[in-house]
């Protein structure tokens, strides 16, 4: 299982938000490169980055700062927050971009989608469902969609989709501890699901990995030392 | 045909890209026929010792894998489960028993153990000249991530490393080899030492 440290991108500085709330935001540092270059030093496979000033306004903001980040460190980075268009998709992958994920737009206009899968594969483009309550949620969290996951799951396998971000968003930012369950049915119908949102603990990531996670991301527990990166690569491995 | 040993985890993928790469042809094997069916057996390491035990035990892996009369690598966490018992987690739980011996943290056995846990990174190893390093210096490199480690029987150790403190890089009991370290991750001294186990008619 891949850990993917996450390094989340407000007005050019890096943040992590309390359940995606953007009133309540913590800046961890002004220089995202350097962060990034940590984790690269510390052993990690690959980053996770999000735009989160995109995902608010609907397009990227931050895409140059993703760009120098990708260019900065030898890892593969995945990167959401926005992404709404096959010309925003294609931006990211062909300067260097891993994956992409695809939130918002993949639940509220998803034709586009199969394109995009079909020309860059379906580990490229992955689709970043948050969940609150079992509900799909969209617009950077801020409004519900009215879907449950495995309608939502139903759709994208449709579409090409193979690769899941499984964000647990009454988790996320907070500590507590991680739904392996939700990600466990998203294994079980067949999807390679990377998880997101309280993964606060060694203990969080055996969870993951014992119910087929394909990875999981980590953020606030690394920023705010409850673990550090080897332990979570430990766990992980 | 390699028989890699699937017990429920989703970390498989990294030992499936070498053997890919290797050319060598295997499956995953998550039960006891399928271990039968092969010509050797690759034991990841996934998870705890405990919950790995747990997972081994609900396919009824553990009896298969103590009795194989195949040859059989454990990675990692496989080694350690080569040993008698772990203390991983704080719990002590039984293992294989192919190597006499435990499994305890680094350090268990000096207190003031100087290095942080874990061991992450690349970390130059001494190899005997057991035939799975075949092909490889008396010295070569290559990558860990673990916070525990084996004690053993000098006579089971078939390469050792440095971290704090000497400790067993790989084991041997029979037909069965374990490695502390992750070939899969160690470039090309860890494929060959994949290449030895999988083929080892090519080595010669």
């Amino acid at each position: 299982m891949i850990v993917y440290p996450a390094i989340d991108l407000l007005e050019g500085a890096c943040v992590r938000l309390y359940q995606g709330d953007y009133g309540s935001v913590t800046k961890f540092s002004d220089d995202p490169i350097d962060v990034a270059r940590r984790f690269a030093d510390q052993g990690a496979e690959a980053l996770h980055v999000v735009d989160l000033a995109g995902a608010r306004s609907g397009e990227p903001v931050h895409a140059d700062l993703v760009h120098r980040i990708v260019d900065s460190i030898d890892l593969p980075v995945q990167v959401g927050g926005g992404i709404r268009t096959g010309e925003q998709v294609r931006a990211y992958l062909e300067r260097g971009v891993h994956r992409v994920l695809i939130g918002t737009a993949a639940v509220a206009e998803p034709g586009w989608l199969a394109a995009a899968i079909a020309e860059f594969g379906a580990d490229r483009v992955a689709a970043a469902v948050d969940v609150r309550d079992g509900e799909v949620v969209t617009d950077g969290w801020l409004a519900g969609s009215g879907r449950t996951i495995e309608s939502v799951a139903s759709s994208l396998r449709d579409l090409g989709f193979e690769t899941f971000l499984y964000t647990d968003t009454r988790r996320d930012g907070t500590l507590t501890s991680v739904d392996s369950e939700g990600t466990r049915r998203l294994v079980t119908a067949g999807f390679r699901v990377i998880a997101a949102g309280g993964i606060s603990a060694p203990e969080d990531i055996r969870a993951l990995a014992e119910v087929g996670a394909a990875g999981a991301v980590v953020g606030s527990a690394l920023y705010r030392g409850r673990m550090t990166l080897a332990e979570a690569l430990e766990a992980a491995c | 045909m390699i028989a890699l040993v699937d017990y429920g985890a989703g970390n498989l993928r990294s030992v499936e890209f070498a053997l890919e790469h290797l050319g060598v042809p295997f499956r995953r094997a998550g039960d006891s026929l399928a271990l039968r069916d092969s010509e050797a057996i690759i034991l990841p390491g996934v998870g705890a010792a405990a919950s790995a035990m747990r997972e081994l035990g609900d396919r009824g892996l553990i009896d298969a894998l103590r009795e194989t009369p195949l040859p059989l690598l454990g990675i990692c966490l496989g080694l350690q489960l080569f040993t008698d018992r772990s203390d991983e987690g704080g719990t002590t739980v039984d293992c294989l028993g192919l190597v006499p011996g435990q499994t305890r943290r680094f350090g268990a056995e000096n207190e003031s153990f100087p290095l942080p846990l874990p061991q992450i990174g690349w970390n130059e190893t001494t190899l005997s000249d057991d035939p799975i390093f075949a092909g490889l210096s008396p010295r070569e490199h290559f990558y860990y991530l673990h916070s525990y480690r084996a004690y053993v029987p000098a006579e089971s150790v078939i390469a050792e490393a440095d971290y704090g403190e000497w400790f067993p890089a790989a084991v041997r009991s029979g037909r069965r080899v374990a490695v502390q370290f992750h070939p899969e991750k160690s470039g090309p001294a860890g494929l060959r030492i994949l290449s030895n186990f999988c083929r080892p008619e090519a080595g010669r």
